[in-house]
């Protein structure tokens, strides 16, 4: 970890893609600032595109989209509850993110003419609009490593976050810990970005292993967690996410449909009906998992992905994305099981329970200024609710990162309390001290399957009470954890946040007393979807108690 | 073993320690060579496969995934 700074004027928890460009933007704007970026593991690889992206799946383009397709598609994949604010900035400054991209190295391929090379999604193949999506190459994680070192960021790495701090109604600076010497740190901001991801860790996989899941693992709910013990405002925290995956790795999907694959069940069967309304791509990608679901349920599965329909240049293209970005071991998985793209019928089903504010719509409640209902702190990326999966991380990052820079400007430095500093440091150090207690894996299990049975869908009020029962007993256990190194104590950190992540779920869906997004919030008491009395956020808080409370608010412009 | 590592081709750079997104390696603090102490935490993105400067490291998949 390199030298920490008195005072930070943005202090931004995260280096992945929101995190860099906001650390980026920042610097941009006032080369003279302090601006650190604090993550977990390395800038060069941490967040959930260590290895590179195929593709952006949203930029509105000059000529080709408009930014108000791109509004009206989200905000009608999100059935209206969604801040439309917040859709239309990413979408304004999409563009220009993606030739400064191009401009540090990143490549979009282009046609002859020099065209981008663009594509629909799968729910959009049918569609004259909707939103475009172009492919990507180049390392981009490399990319923008080096791009924040050239702009002279402060880095501290494998130093988790474990706390944002507040006095007089504003940010104060944050804590957290080094998980290689053990040194606790404080670190006194003017301005805080919560860019810390997802929560990847939230429902077990049907393979039972901890970390074989959809998003990368690193990402346990951090962010929410953080900004819920901030008092930051959640929305969506009911909206519990499912991938389309490829079975038991866990890789994405849905690409194999959008070049061209279809679904069938063991009997060969093709089982999705045509959706009347083509152009609704969560509304379609709903219909979908709700058809996986039932063919599983009723005892037609697997699911396959039938590639023999694919073209030998979608084969190629898919064959480049599976295996030389997000997670190229792809390959040996296929190489394994002697499967072959093009040639075989692949076993898919839906992944674990997954919390997303960048592919999902759940996460902290943000404006278009990236700014929370906390002074001081803003939040970007999947760990905001945003619905424009990468491009929002890139968008959102740099709107934050200018926002904070510009807010830091004049503001005296803050003062973290010595007793909340002293508190934070005894909770996250404790788990190292006790000689016997609970490990954080087994305990991390029993959290996750308590979501898998009680938490995720189908849902009603009977279930999620016991729910809050098993959750409340899982709460003293974790205050009984027994970390044997400083990695355990890391863990021991990201179970407190799961827990967090697994009681906002749990109240938010308590509180939506209707069904909406078909399988992410199915309440078999309330099985119908209510516009009339819905189409409202649940807003999520840490009450007085100190659990989540909720609060029913209308959707901004809505 | 999930992940393997050639002893001789590793050099004790780090760099696998360095850049795991989950923390999975330390160099070993007797032979100063490169181990996949939480290896049980990998998420086999194939980062550090791609980073190690020597190709010394190769990671397969989970033995548990059916």
């Amino acid at each position: 970890m390199s030298q920490i700074p008195k005072c930070a004027d943005v202090a931004i928890i995260g280096g992945g893609a929101a995190g860099c460009l906001a650390a980026m933007a920042a610097k941009e704007a006032n080369p003279a600032a302090e601006v650190v970026i604090v993550e977990k593991a390395s800038i060069r690889r941490g967040g959930s595109i260590a290895c590179g992206m195929d593709a952006i799946n949203v930029v509105v383009i000059p000529g080709i989209s408009k930014v108000d397709d791109l509004v009206r598609a989200q905000m009608s994949a999100a059935q209206g509850i969604l801040d439309p604010a917040v859709v239309r900035a990413v979408g304004e400054e999409s563009f220009g993110v993606l030739q400064d991209l191009e401009r540090w190295g990143v490549k979009f391929p282009r046609d002859k003419s020099g065209k981008y090379e663009t594509f629909k999604q799968w729910s959009a193949r049918d569609s004259a609009s909707a939103v475009t999506s172009v492919s990507m190459e180049g390392d981009v994680k490399v990319i923008l490593d080096r791009e924040v070192e050239k702009r002279k960021v402060r880095r501290m790495e494998h130093s988790p976050v474990t706390a944002i701090h507040a006095a007089g109604g504003r940010v104060a600076g944050i804590s957290g810990f080094d998980i290689r010497n053990g040194d606790f740190f404080t670190l006194p901001a003017k301005t805080v970005v919560i860019a810390a991801g997802s929560g990847a860790r939230f429902g077990l996989p049907e393979t039972g292993v901890l970390h074989a899941v959809f998003d990368c693992p690193a990402c346990a709910g951090d962010s929410y967690s953080l900004a819920f013990r901030a008092g930051a405002e959640l929305v969506n925290m009911e909206c519990v996410k499912h991938y389309f995956a490829v079975r038991y790795f866990n890789g994405p999907g849905l690409a194999p449909l959008s070049h061209g694959s279809r679904l069938v069940n063991a009997l060969g069967q093709a089982f999705l009906e045509k959706s009347a309304s083509g152009d609704l791509e969560l509304q379609n990608y709903m219909d979908l998992f709700s058809a996986v679901q039932r063919e599983y349920r009723e005892g037609r599965g697997p699911v396959y992905i039938d590639t023999r329909p694919l073209s030998p240049k979608m084969v190629q293209e898919l064959e480049r994305c599976f295996f030389t970005t997000e997670r190229p071991t792809f390959k040996k998985f296929f190489e394994e099981r002697g499967l072959k793209i093009g040639r075989d019928l692949i076993e898919g089903n839906l992944s674990e329970a997954v919390l997303c504010g960048g592919h999902g719509i759940n996460g902290i409640k943000v404006n278009a200024k990236a700014e929370t209902n906390v002074k001081g702190l803003y939040a970007a990326g999947d760990a905001a609710a945003n619905a424009v999966s990468l491009m929002g991380a890139f968008v959102l990052g740099r709107i934050a990162g200018r926002e904070g820079v510009s807010r830091a400007k004049g503001l005296p430095p803050p003062e973290i309390s010595p007793g909340e500093a002293e508190a934070e440091k005894k909770l996250v150090l404790e788990p190292l001290k006790r000689s016997e207690g609970i490990p954080p894996a087994l305990l991390e299990r029993k959290v996750r399957q308590a979501v898998n049975l009680y938490v995720d869908n189908p849902k009603s009020e009977p279930k999620l009470l016991t729910a809050q029962k098993h959750l409340e007993k899982l709460r003293e256990d974790a205050s009984v954890m027994k970390a044997a190194d400083l990695h355990d104590a890391m863990k021991a950190a990201e179970v407190r946040a799961i827990l967090d992540c697994a009681d906002m779920v749990t109240a938010a869906s308590l509180a939506r007393k209707e069904s909406r997004w078909g399988i992410y919030h199915y309440r078999v008491d309330f099985p119908k979807r209510d516009d009339e009395n819905w189409k409202k956020f649940v807003v999520v808080k840490r009450g007085s108690s100190g659990r989540a409370a909720t609060s029913i608010d209308p959707i901004p412009g809505g | 073993m999930q992940i393997r590592i050639d002893l001789h081709k590793c050099n004790g750079c780090g760099v696998c320690a360095e850049i795991c997104p989950v923390d999975v390696f330390r160099v070993n603090e007797e032979n100063r060579l490169a181990e996949a102490r939480y290896e049980i935490d990998c998420w086999y993105c194939g980062a550090c496969e791609g980073d190690c400067p020597t190709q010394a490291i190769s990671v397969r998949l989970p033995y548990l995934l059916p």
